[in-house]
């Protein structure tokens, strides 16, 4: 039961996908409710698996091997962590999917599309989640970002989603292909990608390897989580509808590197740098977001912003894990999940109600939304860590684990996470104010009335579910004890104390006193700044915006490229023979310099004595490069035309002195033959180069690095051809002329090579033949351009094999 | 027997196309059958292959190393079918490109002879006759890249033609240094040759490594590794999309596949200094070639510029020189062969709708031809090396094996220069599909465009199996990378004519 | 070209053409014994038939042809391939040979039938059809004979391809460049 329901929970959607993405257009907007079914049915199949499940223990089954030579197995992990996220992604998948029913109008095309990329995006989430082996975990994990590039360019005729969509989609496949090195280090070290078998291996964790393992799959936790320095990308993809934002960018899919820390806790909390890095890549984004979010205007800029600080403090918790194992992380993500996908659907409600985005244009909008209001009063509490929350829990929780942590375990700084998480609460509590006041309280502006029109209670219903939930689990907690006592994975968590999660916890207790005194300065500083300065007009300073900076270096690339192809002189096609020869001449050149034995075996070639046939051989040899180079030289192309006859000539002479009737006979019909056809063309060649091109200084530069060039090729081949000697020791040739008339009933060898011994060569060159001239027909007719077309170059229609339309 | 089916199919094909000059529908039914028939009997080979090993045919009936030897092993019988799947595709994607009666009538045969070069390229084992076919397949290919340009193009075919006729002239003086060296052109009898010269002592090691240097060269400017490719980019673009599919899926990969038949199965295996070099050359072509491609504002030009950068990949396979990064290179050359040549096709298809392939003057596809959408999407990706798509697979292999020999530093140059693909072809991707464009209305109304759209959506199926059911050609890779790297049990299964000596 | 006016030059052109093909079938026929084959005996054809049309025009030569010469040349090169074929019907490789003797023939010798030389044949046969086809084309072309073009090109090109070198007077009559339609 267990595989089989897990598989089905993970392939449902993808079927899913492929049926709406094949039937849906013809369904409109009811698609909605075909698409609804499989994240109920996959939710479902998971509660069932959880309710199954054993408490404390990971179970891996292997479904199949899907590429055995790769080293991926199609390995399922069910244990807390992966039942948990399952539960939160399906879950979570449900309300959205609901939601997203109520929220997309008329005003949306696609539903069909959207509805698919969703399902693809749940069915990738799910199987990352229960991938029990790392490189599967990674193919699921691109793909996740694949749905997610389709689902923030879902309103891709607007340039800030096609721009949202690549910067999001560029940094998460960046990383993540650092975090596939880093998986193949793990495989390196430990021969396996399977968890089970990696995490059963003693491994020394200071290994360099292993170190930079852990790094590189920590900086695709990064990336995807949108950390410090990748947190830019989280805010654009905001361009998104806001179902997206609120499942994709803040329940789940970012939560994936927060998924990744607790999966690789067990292998890698041991790495000295564990703690370090984390720490402060979590703390420092913590901050950085906090700040970014109390000072964004747009709505779900600041959400987004605000996420990225929960998951950075979510990151810095892993990362500050005593060594017995972590506690209630899943009651700080669940925490998360509540309140932040509630009141991206808030907001969501609120911009499709008054068509506003920025959050300086809102204000007053309680009388007109009374449940919303109240919602959205609910979340942002939880958000700032209000008592009877659920985020009043955990924040209680967070601020005692980071004190013990402060006099415990601390081993870095010490004091510093419990300072930085205080102040980054601080400012929590300050922009969770700011969100619910600047929405619902003070005067409502004229602008609002305008296009407003009440929500309906179905698209508010996801919300109420969850602010519900919100308020329920802060005030019954003791609920959940079982749920994640039952949830604990071996490695990872410590043992819970029986009955330690309740509300209470006294006055006299340093977390509830902290944690009031942080509400307490976080209202205070709301108001003082609200009051007393202009900040909340300001926006995130220019030059710290590393979006801005990103999109410039998209910019720059292009012309990046075309400066190095400018520089390596690709596009030069007079270059191009040059720098082939160049290239010949230093590779050819350089090895035979720096081979001493080569240049002595060189040096023995000119020591030995002529014969007086080599004498002949040897200046018809040197007319032969003399005539070639008066091709180069000379400015007429007649008398270049001359010299290159005279070549051919000589050649024929040079095969004469080598008794080769044949060749020399096929040569010299040869040259008749070209000769004539050049005769025939001569009146197709351009007065320009009929009188001569213009010779000038440039010119004679050219012809002289020519000159150099062809001679220092010829100087490299005479010396390979004196290399490599030419005097086999057990030479094919012979064979043929003694065995021409016996076996091929000829006495010419060469006609019996030919067309016998070696009948398929001759068959094909003479196919060359016929090609040739079909080539030449072909050149013979073409399609004219126009001037116009013409300077259109690599643009113009030629070419391009379509029928200019819409004539014919 | 069946071996030399491969090409004497297309050849007999292309010499009744030539007898039937007008173009008609039967015409085209009668390529398009021969297409699939060769495509076909590729399938048998490869399965013959499986089954029996390396063979050989003596053509002539004159045993190695008297006559011209074929051989079939994995490899070969995998780049068959490669080059019979790719002419099967761009034929009939060929066919909807125009109106019957607007089509060239020399293209349908002088894509069978371009054909008949290539599979006499991959099937052959005899040094001349693959220069034979070389020029078989290059006169062909020159005829095709002049056959429908105009006089913009022609200008730009140019530098093709000069440059592989110069790389033609090398090729020929090192097939008579091969014999002035080793008395043989066949490469059963060069392998053991030098295997056996370099164990007596005779000959010396720098002779074999400058001749190995020589043909690397000349198929380094076939397959187009830096700085010797620059001719490909600038040329390719001028071909009519179906054509430029088969070019670049097939015609440069031709020159990688002799490169690794030379290093892998002819000359010794231990010319350390080639794979140096090789290595870093092929970091140096993905990397330019890739910052070419970004440069670039067209379809044809963007994809053009990424052939040589994609052939940086596989340089840097063959040079880690190990079987399994044989293996990877093999896996990688075959998913770059589908993914390569089906994106110009889809280019095409972008071309054909909005009447231009500048990114500025396309756009809207995505809403208006989602099937193509889906398919490009597809190929981009798996050029990118994205998973669960086949180029990512290929990629995973050759960087796996980087890592298990500790080249960090290439590693990670491979790496950065598929960040960079990615950025070039979501480029395309968001300026063709998803850009709302008021100035193109892609003609959808004409339904050529889904026929063309599905014969690139069936190598986009092939290569989609290839990435999900990626064992299969895993094993096939390994299989053709134990055939090229078995030298010993190559000579011996070929040259059994030894006493001819 | 236009055909010279020289009387004299035309009968030497004739019957230099008729000398000139005797030697080349001379050297076709002995190629497996002596210099000579397919190849050269082609390249000497051609040479000749270039002379004839020195001599009698263009469109005289390409009479004597009888047929385009490409077509010639393609059926050469059928020829050549398929006389390989042929033992393969026999369980032979591709391009084994037959041979059959014939004595003491006149001129040539001991001289062997069989599928060497009917592929000698067919190369001889596309070397000729290529070389004068060629030069005929470009012959017409830089002459200015569009309309020669044309009709050698029909079956060579597409619809809306034109000569190269279109000459404005011409291009009010337009000629089908395929005449079937």
């Amino acid at each position: 039961m267990a595989a089989s329901g897990i598989l089905i929970a993970i392939f449902a959607p993808l079927v899913g996908m492929v049926l709406l993405a094949l039937l849906g257009e013809r369904l409109k907007t009811n698609v909605r409710w075909f698409a609804l079914p499989f994240p109920l049915l996959s939710f479902a199949l998971i509660v069932l698996e959880t309710i199954g499940h054993s408490a404390g223990t990971q179970n891996f089954i292997h479904v199949g091997s899907w590429i055995p030579g790769l080293g991926l197995d199609f390995l399922i992990l069910i244990d807390g962590l992966s039942l948990f996220f399952g539960l939160v992604v399906s879950g979570v998948g449900v309300l959205i999917f609901f939601y997203a029913s109520q929220y997309l109008d008329d005003h949306y095309a696609h539903h069909d599309r959207f509805y698919a990329y969703l399902l693809l995006f749940m069915a990738a989430m799910l199987g990352t989640v229960f991938s029990g082996n790392l490189l599967l975990m990674f193919v699921w994990w691109e793909l996740t970002g694949i749905a997610s590039f389709f689902l923030i360019g879902f309103l891709h005729n607007k340039a800030e989603s096609r721009a949202g969509a690549r910067m999001a989609f560029m940094v998460t496949i960046t990383t993540g292909l650092l975090m596939l090195a880093g998986i193949m280090l793990v495989s390196e070290v430990t021969g396996s990608f399977n968890l089970n078998e990696i995490l059963s291996q003693p491994i020394d964790p200071s290994h360099s390897l292993w170190v930079a393992a852990f790094l590189l799959i920590a900086i695709g936790g990064f990336g995807k989580s949108a950390q410090f320095p990748f947190y830019f990308w989280l805010p654009n993809a905001m361009a998104a509808p806001t179902p997206v934002s609120a499942y994709l960018h803040s329940a789940t899919m970012v939560k994936l590197g927060v998924f990744l820390t607790a999966r690789i806790y067990p292998m890698f909390s041991e790495v000295d740098l564990w703690t370090p890095v984390l720490t402060t890549i979590g703390l420092t984004t913590f901050i950085i977001a906090s700040v970014f979010a109390l000072i964004s205007h747009k709505l779900k800029a600041i959400l987004a912003y605000s996420t990225v600080a929960a998951l950075a403090f979510l990151i810095s918790f892993y990362g500050m894990a005593p060594a017995a194992g972590v506690q209630w992380d899943l009651m700080h993500i669940q925490n998360h999940v509540f309140y932040k996908g509630c009141l991206f659907m808030v907001v969501g409600i609120v911009t499709h109600c008054t068509g506003m985005t920025d959050i300086r244009q809102l204000g007053g909008l309680r009388k007109r939304m009374p449940l919303l209001a109240t919602i959205t009063a609910i979340s942002a509490a939880s958000m700032a860590g209000v008592i009877v929350t659920f985020g009043f829990l955990s924040k209680d929780y967070a601020l005692a684990e980071k004190f013990d942590y402060m006099t415990e375990y601390g081993s870095f700084m010490p004091a510093m996470p419990l300072v930085l998480f205080i102040l980054g609460s601080i400012l929590k509590v300050a922009f969770s104010l700011r969100l619910f006041w600047h929405i619902f309280m003070g005067e409502e502006p004229e602008a609002v009335g305008k296009h407003f029109h009440a929500p309906s209670f179905g698209v508010q219903l996801s919300p109420l579910i969850l602010a519900v939930a919100t308020v329920f689990f802060g005030l019954f907690p003791s609920l959940l004890q079982g749920f994640y006592e039952k949830l604990a994975v071996p490695g990872l968590h410590a043992e819970l104390k029986p009955n330690s999660l309740y509300l209470w916890h006294g006055f006299d207790n340093i977390a509830f006193q902290l944690s009031a005194a942080i509400l307490a300065i976080g209202a205070l500083l709301y108001f003082v700044l609200d009051r007393f300065t202009g900040w909340r007009w300001e926006g995130i300073p220019k030059a710290i915006r590393l979006d801005d900076a990103f999109e410039w270096g998209v910019a720059r690339i292009p012309k990046f490229g075309n400066l190095v192809n400018q520089s390596v002189r690709a596009d030069t096609a007079t270059a191009y023979i040059p720098i082939i020869s160049a290239t010949f001449i230093a590779v050819f050149g350089a090895y035979i310099v720096y081979n001493p034995a080569v240049l002595g075996a060189l040096a023995g070639k000119w020591q030995m004595p002529f014969h007086e046939a080599e004498v002949i051989a040897l200046l018809t040899a040197t007319l032969i490069a003399v005539a070639a180079q008066g091709i180069l030289i000379a400015s007429r192309w007649t008398t270049q035309l001359i010299f290159t006859s005279i070549v051919g000539f000589l050649i024929t002479f040079y095969f004469v002195l080598f008794r080769a009737p044949d060749l020399a006979m096929t040569q010299i019909l040869i040259e008749a033959a070209t000769l004539i056809m050049v005769l025939l063309l001569l009146a197709r060649f351009p007065r320009r180069a009929q009188a001569g091109e213009v010779t000038g200084k440039a010119q004679a530069l050219l012809k002289t690095s020519n000159s150099v060039i062809a001679i220092g090729v010829g100087v490299i081949v005479g010396s390979l051809t004196l290399i490599f000697g030419l005097a086999p020791s057990a030479p094919i040739g012979p064979w043929y002329i003694e065995n021409t008339l016996e076996k091929a009933y000829g006495t010419n060898a060469v006609n019996t090579i030919l067309v016998d011994f070696r009948a398929l060569d001759t068959l094909l060159e003479v196919g060359v033949l016929l090609i040739a001239g079909l080539g030449i027909l072909a050149l013979l007719m073409r399609r004219k351009r126009t001037p116009a077309e013409m300077r259109e170059g690599a643009h113009g229609q030629g070419g391009l094999g379509i029928d200019p339309e819409p004539k014919r | 027997m069946i071996i030399i089916l491969p090409v004497l199919i297309p050849l007999l094909t292309a010499i009744c196309g030539l007898l039937v000059q007008k173009s008609s529908i039967g015409r085209r039914w009668f390529f398009g059958f021969s297409a699939w028939v060769q495509f076909g009997l590729a399938i048998y080979l490869v399965r013959e292959a499986w089954v029996s090993g390396t063979q050989g045919l003596y053509l002539g009936g004159w045993e190695a190393p008297i006559g011209i030897t074929l051989v079939l092993d994995m490899l070969s019988a995998l780049m068959v079918g490669m080059a019979t799947l790719m002419t099967l595709a761009c034929t009939i994607y060929g066919f909807y490109e125009q109106k019957v009666e607007d089509k060239h009538p020399l293209r349908l045969p002088l894509i069978q002879l371009l054909l008949v070069g290539m599979n006499l390229s991959i099937l052959t084992g005899d040094l001349f006759n693959l220069f034979v076919a070389f020029e078989v397949m290059l006169l062909a290919s020159y005829a095709l890249i002049t056959l429908e340009a105009d006089d913009w193009d022609v200008r730009q075919a140019f530098p093709y033609v000069a440059i592989n006729i110069f790389g033609s002239a090398f090729f020929l003086i090192g097939c008579g240094f091969t014999y002035g060296l080793f008395g043989s052109l066949n490469f059963a009898d060069i392998a053991l040759q030098s295997e056996q010269m370099l164990a007596d002592g005779e000959g010396s090691p720098y002779q074999v490594e400058l001749l190995a240097m020589l043909m690397v060269f000349v198929f380094a400017i076939k397959a187009g590794a830096f700085p010797l490719y620059y001719w490909l980019p600038n040329s390719y673009p001028i071909l009519p999309p179906a054509l430029a599919g088969l070019f670049s899926g097939m015609l440069t990969k031709v020159g990688v596949y002799v490169l690794i038949r030379w290093l892998g199965t002819v000359m010794p295996h231990d010319l350390d200094f080639i794979y140096n070099v090789l290595v870093w050359v092929g970091i140096a072509s993905m990397f330019f070639a890739v910052l070419g491609a970004v440069s670039r504002n067209f379809i044809r030009g963007i994809l053009s510029f990424h052939i040589p950068s994609q052939i940086g990949f596989m340089l840097l396979a063959i040079g880690f020189f190990t079987p399994y990064a044989f293996a990877a290179g093999i896996f990688f050359l075959l998913h770059n062969i589908m993914a390569k040549g089906s994106l110009f096709l889809c280019g095409g298809v972008v071309t054909f709708l909005c009447g231009s392939d500048d990114l500025k003057k396309t756009g809207n596809l995505w809403v208006a031809s989602p099937l193509l959408g889906v398919v490009f999407f597809v190929q981009a990706m798996s050029l990118a090396g994205l998973p669960p798509f086949s180029g990512f697979w290929g990629k995973y292999m050759i960087i796996r094996e980087g890592i298990a020999l500790g080249e960090y530093v290439l590693v990670g140059f491979a790496l950065a220069a598929s960040v960079l693909t990615l950025f070039s072809m979501l480029k395309i991707w968001l300026a063709s599909f998803w850009t709302e464009n008021p100035d193109v209305k892609p003609r959808v109304d004409d339904k050529r465009w889904r026929k063309m759209t599905y014969a690139v959506g069936g190598i986009a199926i092939v290569s989609l199996f290839m990435g999900l059911g990626a064992q299969l050609f895993v094993e096939l890779s390994m299989m053709a990378s134990e055939h090229v790297l078995d030298r010993v049990g190559y000579a011996e299964s070929i040259l059994t004519g030894r006493e001819f000596r | 070209m236009q055909s010279t006016d020289s009387p004299i030059f035309k009968s030497v052109a004739v019957v230099m053409f008729f000398i000139v093909n005797l030697f080349a079938l001379y050297l076709l026929f002995r190629g497996h014994n002596m210099p000579g084959g397919g190849f050269i005996a082609g390249v000497a054809t051609s040479v000749a038939v270039i002379l004839l049309s020195f001599g009698m025009g263009l469109e005289a030569a390409q009479k004597i042809l009888r047929s385009d010469p490409i077509r010639i040349a393609t059926w050469g090169f059928l020829i050549a391939t398929l006389s390989g074929v042929l033992p393969m019907f026999f369980g032979l490789p591709y391009l084994t040979t037959f041979n059959y003797k014939a004595y003491e023939l006149p001129v040539i010798g001991d001289f062997y039938i069989g599928t060497p030389l009917s592929f000698d044949i067919g190369v001889y046969m596309v070397v000729v059809g290529v070389i004068t086809k060629v030069i005929f084309v470009i012959a017409e072309s830089t002459s200015q004979e569009h309309r020669l073009v044309r009709i050698a090109e029909s079956g060579y090109c597409a619809r809306s391809e034109e000569p190269i070198e279109e000459d404005p007077l011409r291009k009010s009559e337009e000629v089908p460049i395929h005449p079937d339609k």
